[in-house]
């Protein structure tokens, strides 16, 4: 269906810039109105979460070394079931998705483009990322890649003159309320992290298999560290008002004057956000179009990307009425059993097949589509 | 007078069109093709005969509207190629007289063919046929005629004392007549002996060529000052003479059917990919046209994707810049009649590199490097983001900025937007009219130029003077891109990104920034990723992208593609053993 060398670097470069491209924005906002002063805790907190979510990824994809989590789900749970829980994961991912085209094109709204329609804006972003995945595996890797020193410095630049800002001050006193809080934090940043799944659509493609799950756990590691400094940052600086603000990070931004020529950088801040969200929709879009092909038996998943794309603009209108309701505990326990629920039914599943029909097992490596 | 002429008969080869040896085998090869088409086309041709009459009809109704005129019928365009074909595939005969018949034949209404009937002393009649101007008179006159006429064959009517008796190294025999066209439309001289069923073909080119000069597109202060010429058989020398080694190969390809352009493909074997050369043969020799004019041509028949505005191979008019990519690996295809050359497979970054680089110091270089770098974002952003800023982000400005600005726009009809696209592309027009224009009127064009980008547009209010800055700076940065084709490229798709920043202001130009990263992620140069060193990433090739080292340090060649890779290019144990000392 699809041919394609990547290296397991690129794709966790991929899977780091994809989840961290909606909470570099949001997360300080939606973590300190509940912790408060011990924000920077919680994505510590939510790192063991990654680790286990991203092996749980890697370990199957060891199983099944040529296949998606779409073809393998179809094999343990049996053709019927597995197509229709199949079809639910693709609508998980599609919906998520389109939940970050939104938070995108509310972005935008609010801050730059007051009067542009937002279905112009929506589907001129959507319509880039289709271009991208529909040029192919390879090139939804090497994008991120390339863009990350841009992206890098761009943040850089917003960072690197707030350092004088920082009180730390803001971060008295430690543990107040004990570790509940900071665990609250943490169950928020679930609506990120589950996120790391859709790497299974890119593992197969991996051809140094060797060194994935190493990538794969340095991948969740820097997410987390770039979380927690841009929690430092912004707790640091802003201090108790970072749960009023929308987009705290635009606020550090629009604080910033560099011998007073460069002010109001928050257009940086637009410029990393445009990248960094066309590389999550574009991982979203990928693989939920890579899967579909796959869940359908198609021979190409190219047809299916505009159309994806689509419904990814429809949903982002329909689907969601408010910002807040993303932050809701279903919608975490929504994430958490497409994000661990399901691979880890999965991982048990074929471990409990493994045991059980030992003799049968060389022809049960052999996929039913060929990738 | 004499010296140069035995210079050149000591030389045969320079000059000369298609080498002696490579004519043969293409010689042959372009017989059996046309002899094949000849095959394919017995059958039309026979019911053609059989409907002559319907198709004289029809070829006598259009002249039937012409009353005044009466037009003979023409023959169709089937009968002329056929009645070509024929005499083409005539094998040499016996007979002289049925020879100068074929030739006559095949060269009527061409005034320029000299076909000089003689007797050869003691022997038997004889013909040389050769054009006029193309082939050297002298030469014919001193080393074949004089011998024949003058020393002769004591009697005997073979073929050998004849060939003993012309002075003249560089020839070979040609058994039809496909192959003595040829070699008579490229400038040698045909012998056509009585009695003997092959021509004799001496090399007697005159070559007229263009001395070689600096080329004007690619000037450097430091480094070599030659040009290639339109004579491939200079070029090849130039190369030869820089590359004195017989690895360095020369594959002939022959393109057009009428043009019959000489190209060569030059590689250094053990360096470069056979699998490239197979490749780039195989692309050539798809191409079937009437003729070829120019290497920019071949270019558009082998590029990978001929609808992208970034040129994918390489083009130079420089002996050394071909040389250099040559010892990377990359091969290249000069062809007769053009002065550039084309060199594949070929990346952006490559592109972006002047010869200069590397006669300069490598610190001055990189830092040269980095600032075209600089200018060519500048080229393609500079006027796109000055229009999104004073649209929709003015609060990027500094404050006593935006005063200025707001001051100078006050007076202005037109939106930012509008000013830009008026100014740039009057500037466009501008540099078309500088390159077409007659020298003596291009003076006046920069005058001209200046007032319409300057001082009058502002104080006519039609522009502001901060956007005549911006188009100022637009135009002096793009011609800081080395090669011409990329800088052409990288000016017009400045107008896009410029409509998109007009629309959505800095969102339009990440989103058709990044639209073209896309394109040249996807795009390929022979296999060869078009973004090459940087994605994918090869570390290894950096050293030669972002910066340019000195050259002990460039120890390994970049890979291209496939596995024959030969990738030390030095051995440096010596030097630094020397420096450590």
């Amino acid at each position: 269906m699809e041919r394609g060398q990547v290296s397991a670097a690129q794709v966790a470069v991929l899977s780091f810039t994809a989840v961290t491209a909606t909470s570099l924005l949001t997360a300080p906002t939606v973590v300190s109105s509940v912790v408060k002063q011990d924000v920077w805790l919680s994505p510590l907190l939510a790192l063991p979460i990654g680790f286990l979510i991203v092996w749980l990824i890697v370990k199957l994809n060891q199983i099944y070394p040529d296949q998606t989590l779409v073809q393998y789900s179809m094999k343990l749970l049996g053709r019927p079931l597995g197509i229709a829980v199949n079809l639910i994961y693709l609508f998980f991912i599609i919906h998520t998705t389109a939940y970050v085209l939104r938070q995108f094109t509310d972005f935008m709204k609010l801050t730059f483009l007051f009067t542009t329609p937002a279905f112009v804006v929506a589907s001129s972003m959507i319509l880039v990322c289709a271009l991208i995945v529909r040029s192919g595996v390879e090139i939804v890797v090497r994008f991120p890649m390339l863009l990350l020193p841009v992206v890098l410095s761009l943040i850089l630049m917003v960072y690197m003159p707030s350092i004088k800002d920082i009180n730390l001050h803001n971060f008295e006193p430690v543990l107040s309320e004990g570790l509940v809080a900071p665990l609250k934090g943490a169950f928020r940043l679930m609506s990120w992290v589950p996120v790391f799944t859709f790497m299974n659509f890119y593992l197969p493609f991996v051809s140094n298999k060797r060194h994935v799950l190493w990538w794969a756990f340095g991948s969740v590691t820097i997410f987390t560290a770039i979380v927690f400094t841009t929690f430092v940052m912004v707790y640091a600086i802003i201090g108790a008002a970072t749960p009023i603000y929308v987009y705290p990070f635009m606020v550090l931004a629009r604080f910033i004057s560099l011998t007073e020529f460069f002010e109001h950088l928050e257009s940086l801040v637009m410029m990393v956000w445009v990248i960094v969200i066309i590389v999550r929709i574009s991982f979203g879009l990928y693989s939920a179009s890579l899967g579909l092909a796959q869940c359908l038996g198609f021979p190409s998943y190219r047809p299916l990307v505009l159309p994806i794309s689509m419904i990814m603009v429809l949903l982002s209108y329909w689907s969601v009425s408010n910002v807040e309701f993303v932050f809701s505990p279903e919608f975490i326990i929504y994430y958490l059993i497409f994000g661990i629920g399901l691979p880890a039914l999965l991982l048990t599943l074929s471990t409990i097949r493994q045991r059980f029909s030992k003799p049968h097992n060389g022809q049960d490596e052999q996929g039913e589509y060929n990738v | 007078m004499t010296h140069p002429k035995d210079e050149r008969s000591m030389q045969p080869d320079t000059g000369a069109a298609p080498s002696s040896d490579a004519v043969p085998d293409n010689g042959n090869q372009s017989a059996n093709s046309s002899s094949s088409d000849n095959h394919n086309q017995a059958q039309p041709t026979a019911q053609q005969q059989s409907s002559q009459g319907q198709s004289s009809d029809s070829n006598l109704t259009p002249a039937a509207f012409k009353p005044g005129i009466q037009m003979e019928p023409t023959p169709s365009v089937q009968e002329v190629l056929d009645h070509q074909r024929q005499l083409l595939g005539k094998p040499v005969a016996n007979k002289l007289q049925d020879n100068i018949d074929t030739l006559r034949e095949l060269y009527n209404d061409c005034s320029d063919i000299i076909i000089h009937e003689f007797d050869i002393l003691n022997g038997p009649a004889a013909a040389l046929a050769y054009i006029d101007g193309l082939s050297d008179m002298r030469l014919i006159d001193t080393h074949i005629l004089a011998p024949l006429q003058q020393i002769g064959t004591a009697g005997s009517r073979d073929k050998d004392p004849i060939v003993k008796c012309v002075t003249i190294s560089a020839m070979l025999e040609a058994a039809d007549f496909q192959i003595v066209s040829d070699k008579i439309s490229y400038g040698h001289a045909v012998l056509l002996i009585d009695g003997i069923t092959s021509a004799l073909v001496y090399d007697v080119i005159n070559p007229i060529i263009r001395s070689i000069e600096e080329p004007e597109a690619e000037t450097v202060v430091r480094g070599p000052r030659e040009g290639f010429v339109e004579s491939i058989r200079t070029n090849s020398t130039l190369l030869r003479r820089r590359l004195h080694t017989p690895a360095l190969k020369m594959k002939p390809v022959f393109i057009g059917r009428y043009t019959k352009t000489a190209a060569v493909i030059t590689f250094i074997e053990g360096i470069a990919d056979p699998n490239l050369v197979k490749e780039m043969e195989g692309r050539l020799s798809a191409i079937d046209v009437d003729g070829m004019t120019d290497t920019s041509l071949i270019e558009e028949w082998i590029e990978d994707n001929p609808f992208s505005p970034f040129p994918q191979l390489m083009s130079t008019e420089r002996p050394d810049v071909v040389t250099a990519h040559l010892l990377e690996g990359k091969i290249a295809l000069i062809a007769d009649g053009s002065p550039v050359a084309l060199i594949a497979p070929a990346s952006l970054m490559s592109m972006m590199q002047s010869p200069e680089d590397f006669y300069q110091r490598s610190l001055v270089a990189t830092a040269i490097r980095w600032l075209r770098m600089l200018f060519s974002l500048i080229t393609i952003f500079g006027p796109s983001f000055y229009v999104a800023v004073l649209s929709y982000h003015q609060e990027m400005l500094p404050t006593s900025l935006l005063l200025t600005i707001a001051v100078s726009r006050e007076q202005i009809p037109f939106p930012a937007l509008v000013e830009a696209l008026l100014m740039e592309i009057t500037f466009e027009a501008l540099r078309e009219a500088g390159i077409r224009l007659p020298r003596q009127v291009g003076s006046a064009v920069s005058i001209v130029g200046a007032l319409v980008i300057g001082q009058a547009a502002i104080s006519a209010g039609i522009v502001s003077s901060p956007m005549v800055m911006v188009v100022a700076i637009t135009a002096v940065s793009s011609f800081l891109i080395p090669n011409y084709s990329l800088g052409i490229a990288i000016r017009f798709i400045r107008f896009p990104i410029m409509l998109c920043a007009g629309a959505l202001g800095l969102y339009g130009i990440v989103l058709a920034a990044l639209v073209i990263l896309i394109h040249l992620m996807t795009l390929r140069s022979f296999g060869v990723p078009y973004l090459s060193p940087l994605s994918p990433m090869q570390t290894s090739q950096l050293k030669d992208t972002l910066i340019r080292t000195s050259s002990p340090n460039a120890i390994t060649r970049p890979h291209l593609t496939g596995s024959f890779f030969n990738r030390v290019r030095m051995r440096t144990a010596l030097y630094k053993a020397r420096r450590n000392s």
